[in-house]
């Protein structure tokens, strides 16, 4: 099943917060994580990740530095700084908040659809 | 891969669309980079997992799977703002600039004999006959740090910090004397008056009452004897030599010594007074005795 563009573009900024505060990555290894992860659920176009990196990087949420992959290529990296796993914490409870408030909604309409 | 690194026209011709939206020039390199590193591992992914492509078609799929060019570029124009990028860079430009000014600040007053010589001091009495290094053959008649040898002259503190006594033959008639080696050190608290010029003017005074002048004085007195024999005193062939031996922004030691020194005297007066009622004047006993050895 593929998500609505405009469900997934307020939460990217969540996902790519939790896909940094584990380790420190690259681009397309975010990117390829995210679809094995999610079953190909969130294969949105791949530039969109660049503009939420850089943006994050502008308000410090993340750090970016340059290192040599296991390809042997150099890569950008980034780092998940203090200031962007408190940003994930407050995410995480946004989204959790909105989550529980659609699924009640969901289970209070259910006898009704069935 | 290096076969797969060289040629990619359609990557290259995607940056520079993404790029073309973007103001901030100066991140134009960065960014074609980091997306010339993801769309090469991309296509490098899709070309492990089906073989039968060919590098352009894996790239053209790397590219789609970007997305448009157009709406990356005009994304990422907004987090690279031109405003807050010249910003940064003047910020950083400026910071630099302070530090080397601060640095300058520091280490102009010093010439380069000095920086070498701060960054490898010179042992204590190098180039003045290197004691030191011959400390067992010489005899030591004294070495001693003087107790409260302190003088405050404007805004520097001047200490004696060693005392060196050893046997020396006249420079002239051959008879036993003494040279005394002083270890004079000056600190100061603004760099900018690091190497108080005190040096030429320094004078000695024994407690016989012979005077072993500077140089300068010596050399004016010569000069005046020459001129003027019948109205001048005869010098006396004493002097007190040396120069800074190491300079740091505040710290300036000097390397002293005074041939030809009486050897029945037991004290010897080490004086500054060539600005009135400014002086230096250390009382250093020529019996101090060998602390150093």
């Amino acid at each position: 099943m593929k998500a609505d563009k405009s469900l997934l573009s307020g939460s990217t900024t969540l996902l790519v917060l939790s896909l940094l505060s584990g380790e420190d990555k690259y681009g397309y290894q975010m990117i390829a994580e995210l679809e094995a992860k999610s079953d190909h659920t969130f294969s949105m176009k791949e530039g969109t990740l660049y503009p939420i990196l850089h943006t994050l990087e502008k308000e410090g949420a993340v750090k970016s530095y340059e290192k040599e992959a296991p390809t042997g290529r150099t890569r950008k990296y980034y780092h998940i700084t203090k200031k962007g796993l408190r940003l994930l914490d407050e995410k995480k409870k946004e989204w959790t908040t909105f989550s529980q408030a659609v699924n009640a909604v969901l289970a209070g309409s259910a006898p009704a659809m069935a | 891969m290096s076969a797969l690194d060289t040629p990619r026209p359609a990557i290259e011709a995607f940056c520079k669309v993404v790029c073309g939206f973007i103001r901030f020039w100066p991140d134009h390199a960065a960014i074609t980079a980091e997306l010339t590193a993801h769309l090469e591992d991309h296509r490098d992914a899709l070309l492990e997992l089906r073989p039968g492509l060919t590098q352009e078609e894996a790239e053209e799929a790397a590219i789609q799977a970007m997305g448009d060019p157009e709406t990356l570029g005009r994304a990422l124009d907004e987090s690279h703002s031109p405003r807050f990028g010249w910003f940064q860079i003047l910020f950083r430009v400026s910071v630099r600039t302070s530090l080397v000014l601060l640095l300058l600040f520091f280490f102009l007053p010093m010439n380069f004999d000095n920086l070498a010589n701060a960054l490898n001091p010179p042992l204590y009495n190098d180039g003045t006959n290197a004691i030191i290094e011959a400390y067992d053959q010489t005899e030591i008649l004294a070495d001693y740090h003087p107790e409260d040898a302190v003088c405050y002259l404007d805004h520097y503190t001047f200490t004696v910090e060693r005392v060196l006594v050893t046997p020396r033959p006249h420079t002239f008639t051959g008879e036993p004397t003494l040279r005394v080696s002083i270890l004079l050190k000056a600190v100061n608290l603004d760099p900018r008056l690091c190497m108080p010029r005190v040096y030429n003017w320094l004078w000695t005074e024994d407690d016989l009452g012979n005077r072993y002048p500077a140089m300068d004085q010596y050399e004016a007195a010569d000069v005046l004897y020459a001129l003027y024999p019948e109205q001048t005193s005869t010098p006396q062939l004493y002097n007190t030599m040396g120069g800074p031996s190491l300079t740091t922004p505040f710290v300036t030691y000097y390397d002293l010594y005074v041939i030809d020194v009486d050897p029945d005297a037991t004290q010897l007066t080490l004086r500054f007074d060539r600005y009135g009622n400014a002086q230096l004047s250390f009382h250093l006993s020529l019996k101090g005795g060998v602390e150093n050895g």
